[in-house]
């Protein structure tokens, strides 16, 4: 007991510990390079990011970025999911459609941007990157969850004669949540980087990567670590979230106490 | 309805299970396949309820019928409680309200009332059994296969089990079989034993126990007879 405390007190110390840490490791470069425009000093970095905080076009970039990455993922999900239960069922659809993943996952992120410049408006083509890196993983653990579904049960489903619909919901769907659940959380890390990179070569109006874009240009350091570390922290919050959200929705209803 | 099995053959790759095996099996009886385990008696049932194909052979008097199946092992869906695990089979063949009454009447025969909420995870390996047989007798269908059903439970409620399949049995005269090596459950049960040996599974003799089940506790001296050509080899 005594030590369990012991530990939780420690733990939240710990963290500060190691984030303070790195924060001097930073200071420290900055003493030793002593250029603003190569590495910008952490007090200037959040001084920018405290000047940003004010301005409205600051909360309105984030939030058309996340709007941007969420309509991505959503549109990954909902195509991944189902067209992942309807490869693993049929095997001619999984031969065809698994070189084109193996070939996704492979081909350079900017060769998409650049080609996904020309076919879409500026404001669509972060959500298209998005969804088309999150897509393959999305089906390659959907595949995989219906591949690892108990015959066993799906037998007893057969023996009694359950509809295909409800096996679906009763067998199917929970078997590949866990495999799901994983494959969304990397997606969510993964379509962060990917649709701020997209944002940074299409510059839409309001967008994260447009800033970082014209940081760039105007060679302010601070500026383009103040945004890098929003989207750092907006990528924590969002898995952080959809962690605790899974967590929720698969959590069970305490049950009735066992006493046989 | 009589099951009739045609020259029946089954591999599992350069494994004999089933080789010729010829069968009829007439209704209004309750059939007991026996024999050691390992022998190839579940594939048998596997193959008379559909699950697995054979390689050769026919099965004549089983299609279009409904199955109650008690498989070796539970069967549940893990992430559902009891009382959705019966609904689960029910829902297609019954009403809602239909299949609700269904199952508390027949988690309160398995006496497991109490535990409707409770997810498999949290039972005895026993009390998961009791499950798997209230699910095949709720749900109710033509044929009743079995396997091992009393594996893993005390002798007083196996024996309230076998006494309400027995009464069910008069009632609803469904097409009973059952697999089992407990020679007691056997002769308890049973009006016809198939004695089988294997791999590849071959029908050794055939025992029919001619006694009404109500009168074979009190015919001792018969029932050890049965006892005694079981136990031969």
């Amino acid at each position: 007991m005594k030590d369990s405390t012991i530990k939780n007190n420690r733990k939240p110390l710990n963290k500060l510990f190691i984030f303070l840490f790195w924060v001097a490791m930073w200071q420290g470069m900055y003493f030793i390079i002593g250029r603003d425009i190569y590495v910008p000093s952490p007090f200037s970095v959040l001084m920018t990011l405290k000047e940003l905080l004010f301005l409205p076009i600051f909360w309105r970039a984030i939030s058309y970025s996340i709007y941007r990455v969420l309509a991505g993922l959503f549109l990954s999900i909902i195509l991944g999911v189902s067209i992942g239960i309807i490869s693993s069922m049929n095997d001619y659809v999984y031969q065809l459609i698994n070189p084109l993943m193996a070939a996704i996952k492979s081909t350079p992120v900017l060769s998409f941007i650049i080609i996904a410049l020309i076919w879409f408006s500026s404001s669509n083509v972060p959500i298209f990157i998005c969804f088309l890196m999150c897509f393959p993983i999305i089906w390659t653990n959907v595949v995989a969850g219906v591949r690892n579904v108990d015959r066993k049960l799906l037998q007893m489903a057969q023996i009694y004669d359950v509809r295909k619909l409800t096996t679906l919901k009763k067998i199917y769907l929970p078997s590949i949540s866990p495999y799901l659940s994983a494959a969304c959380i990397t997606s969510l890390g993964l379509g962060w980087r990917v649709s701020v990179a997209a944002e940074v070569l299409s510059h839409p109006r309001n967008a994260i990567g447009s800033h970082l874009y014209s940081a760039k240009v105007y060679l302010d350091s601070s500026e383009l670590f103040a945004w890098t570390v929003v989207v750092i922290l907006l990528s924590l919050l969002f898995e952080s979230i959809f962690a605790r959200l899974i967590r929720k929705v698969t959590m069970r209803k305490p049950s009735a106490i066992n006493n046989e | 309805m009589e099951l009739l099995i045609k020259d029946l053959h089954k591999n599992y790759g350069s494994l004999e299970v089933i080789a010729g095996l010829n069968i009829a099996l007439p209704s209004g009886r309750i059939h007991c396949v026996f024999g050691p385990s390992g022998c190839g008696k579940t594939t048998l049932m596997n193959i008379l309820t559909g699950l697995i194909q054979p390689d050769k052979g026919e099965i004549q008097g089983f299609s279009n019928k409904t199955f109650s199946y008690i498989f070796q092992e539970d069967r549940l869906l893990p992430w559902c409680t009891v009382e959705e695990n019966l609904l689960f089979v029910l829902e297609n063949r019954y009403e809602r309200s239909e299949a609700v009454k269904r199952v508390d009447k027949y988690l309160s025969l398995v006496d497991l009332e109490r535990f409707r909420k409770s997810y498999p995870e949290e039972l005895s390996g026993g009390m998961r059994q009791r499950v798997t047989i209230a699910r095949a007798f709720a749900y109710g269908g033509d044929i009743f296969a079995m396997d091992e059903p009393f594996k893993g439970l005390h002798l007083e409620l196996k024996k309230t089990l076998m006494d309400y399949i027995i009464h069910y049995w008069y009632d609803k005269k469904p097409f009973f079989i059952f697999i089992t090596h407990d020679i007691d459950e056997a002769l308890y049960l049973a009006d016809d034993i198939y004695v089988f040996q294997g791999p590849p599974l071959n029908l050794e003799k055939q025992i029919t126990i001619d006694i009404p089940h109500i009168r074979r506790e009190c015919r001792k001296e018969q029932m050890n007879h049965y006892k005694a050509l079981l136990m031969k080899k």
